[in-house]
Order: C-alpha cells, then sequence, then structure tokens
C-alpha cells in the first residue's frame, strides 16, 4: 500500500491541522475554549505544573550527583595523592615494597605480572604506586586501601 | 561537531536549569492549557488507537530533551512554551513516522524515563506497550470502534453549514500546511484562525472527553 493510499492520511492530515491551528494559537483563545467545553483548566495547568517541576527537581538532583561524583574522582586523583608517591627510585621501591608486605594479594599480582619485584624497572614500580594511589593505598600510612 | 542552531557569539547563551524554573513559574494557566492542548493533539497524530498514548509522557519526552542536551533552548530567539510545541512536534512525528514504516512506535531507551507529580521514576509507556497484540477482549473492543473513515465522513459533517471551516477541513485532509490554505483560498490570517477556532470548538462540542478511538 502506498503512503497515498494510507487510509490513516486524511484522519492524520485533520489532527495535523488541528495541532498546528493550536500551535499558531493565543493561549487565553485556548483557555476560553477549556472553560466553554467545562475542562476545568486549573487542574490541567496544575497537573502538567506538578509534572514539570518535580522532572525538575529529578534534573537538579542528577546534576548534583554528577557534581558529586566530579568531585570524588578530582579528590581521588588529586595532588595529595600524586605527591605521595616517593620522589626518588629508591624510595618508590621501598614504598612499594611495603605496600606489598602489608598487602600479600597485591604481591602476588604483581609478580604474576612481571615475575618478580626485584626485577621491576623504576617506570614499573612508578606505574604501579600510581594505579595503588588511585585505589587509596597511598593515603593510608597503613597502606591498606581506602574504605568506601 | 557543529554548533546548535543560534549559538553564534552575539548570542547569549543557553538557558540554565535556574532560567528554566524561573520561566516554569511565570508560564500562566492558559499557557498550560495550550502546552496540554497541543500534546493530547500530538499524540493522537502518532496513534489514535496507540497503546499506551499519554500526552504527559510527550511533554516529559520534550522535557527530557531539553536536559539531556538533545534540544537547545535559548530564551532570546523563542519562549519556553514554542520551545515545547516544538519539541513535542519533532518528537511525536519521530513517532508517527515509525509508526508508519513498522506499524508500532519504538520508543528509543533515552525516552523512557517518566515521572510522577512527587518525582518519581514511573513504569514507562514502552513498558506498558511492550504487548504489540492485543487481547481477543481488547479486540472485540477495537472491532465495535468506528473506522477511521467513518470518523473523517462525521468531522466533515459538523461544517456542512460553513464553507469556509469545511474548506480548511479539506486542506487539512490532503495534508496541506495553516499557510498553504490561507494562500490557496486567499484568506488572511484572522480569517483563518476564526474559522480554526469554529473547528476545534464544534469537535469538542461533539466529542468533550476527545476524539473517539478507531479502528
Amino acid at each position: 500500500m502506498s503512503a497515498e493510499d494510507d487510509p490513516r492520511r486524511p484522519l492524520d492530515g485533520i489532527l495535523e491541522g488541528l495541532s498546528e491551528s493550536v500551535a499558531r494559537e493565543d493561549p487565553e483563545e485556548l483557555l476560553e475554549e477549556a472553560r466553554t467545553a467545562g475542562q476545568g483548566p486549573g487542574s490541567i495547568a496544575q497537573r502538567l505544573k506538578d509534572i514539570a517541576l518535580a522532572a525538575l527537581k529529578k534534573f537538579e538532583q542528577r546534576k548534583l550527583e554528577t557534581a558529586r561524583e566530579a568531585y570524588y574522582l578530582r579528590a581521588t586523583k588529586g595532588p595529595e595523592n600524586k605527591a605521595s608517591v616517593a620522589s626518588t627510585p629508591d624510595e618508590r621501591k621501598r614504598q612499594l615494597s611495603a605496600i606489598l608486605q602489608s598487602n600479600p594479594e597485591i604481591g602476588a599480582v604483581l609478580t604474576a605480572q612481571h615475575r618478580e619485584f626485584e626485577s621491576l624497572s623504576d617506570e614499573d614500580v612508578q606505574s604501579a604506586l600510581e594505579d595503588l594511589a588511585e585505589l587509596g593505598f597511598l593515603g593510608d600510612p597503613t597502606g591498606t586501601a581506602r574504605k568506601e | 561537531m557543529s554548533a546548535p542552531p543560534g549559538s553564534g557569539p552575539l548570542q547569549r547563551p543557553e538557558a540554565s536549569l535556574e532560567d528554566i524554573r524561573r520561566a516554569f513559574q511565570s508560564l500562566t494557566t492558559a499557557d498550560w492549557v495550550k502546552l496540554d492542548a497541543y500534546a493530547e493533539l500530538r499524540i493522537r497524530v502518532v496513534g489514535i488507537s496507540a497503546p499506551g498514548r499519554d500526552p504527559y509522557y510527550l511533554f516529559m519526552q520534550a522535557m527530557n530533551s531539553l536536559e539531556t542536551g538533545r534540544r537547545h533552548w535559548y530564551p532570546d530567539n523563542v519562549d519556553l512554551v514554542k520551545f515545547l510545541t516544538d519539541a513535542m512536534w519533532s518528537i511525536s512525528s519521530n513517532w508517527a513516522r515509525q509508526r508508519e514504516a513498522t506499524g508500532y512506535v519504538q520508543v528509543p531507551e533515552t525516552d523512557l524515563i517518566r515521572y510522577s507529580e512527587q518525582g518519581e521514576e514511573l513504569e514507562s509507556v514502552l513498558e506498558q506497550a511492550q504487548s504489540q497484540d492485543a487481547s481477543p477482549e481488547e479486540q472485540l473492543i477495537r472491532s465495535e470502534f468506528q473506522t477511521q473513515e467513518q470518523l473523517v465522513k462525521e468531522i466533515e459533517g459538523l461544517f456542512k453549514d460553513n464553507p469556509l471551516a469545511s474548506l480548511i477541513v479539506d486542506g487539512w485532509t490532503a495534508r496541506m500546511k495553516g499557510r498553504e490554505i490561507i494562500e490557496a483560498l486567499n484568506i488572511d490570517e484572522n480569517q483563518y484562525r476564526t474559522a480554526a477556532r469554529l473547528v476545534r470548538r464544534r469537535i469538542k462540542a461533539r466529542w468533550p472527553k476527545g476524539m473517539p478511538d478507531v479502528r
């Protein structure tokens, strides 16, 4: 069936025409039409307004949530954690060793990746410490991960 | 990526959430009635017996599109009522095109969020409309509806005594826009509006609770 033969088309046309006429109409005229038809414009308006304001409230809550998450990410990736990675290769290796002693399970993962702790390059150590900093291991003097 | 329309360097910025809230607070009862009337008609354009049809749902989608940045409102260019009616037109026209192509409306995931008046998320229209097949009971009820052709005839019959209104309805059934009808009939905007009001009023008087469902 072609679009021209679609039995909906004349009815759709009337509905399109009616909706276009509403779009270009003065709101006061439509208010009068609603009153004449006994539609209770006050309750129509209040219902739509309640929906709109509830949605706006939800949008604001989501924005707040997004801002909170962004703040949290900034805080966990912030300068304090970067600063807590030691500044020389020897210190970094000692720092990593201390964390691994407190957290043998991390040591197992790390040595599985790199075979031997002693064979880790300074770049590997730096990278591991940065990863651990993001996980919150460096912020705590005991070397345990941050509790959520 | 191209900038949204109306976002040139001399353009005042897009509305903030606070601007939107203030604009909503300042809408009059007449503005809300207009939005409601428009949503009601647009949802009927989507499908007069589309499952889950709901003007409030369409209105919510227009609001969601504003929040998600799919549509941008520049208050200096257009007022909030016009922005929302344009958004509802665009969304409902998309749905109507889908319905023409597939026989039903597939509401995108991003359009599913819907809230109660208390701000709680509600069951979506898609969830309400998931079953494409009408139950035997629904089929029986639908079989008693008049056909679309019968409804069109009935609407046309309401204006036999008014040639201008009748011609305007003829123009609409031929899918002409208001501007095209005004030009074709050589009438002015006021004459068109007056006749269109008569059409709306008679239809409302004939079906005070909205036009009937059709099969």
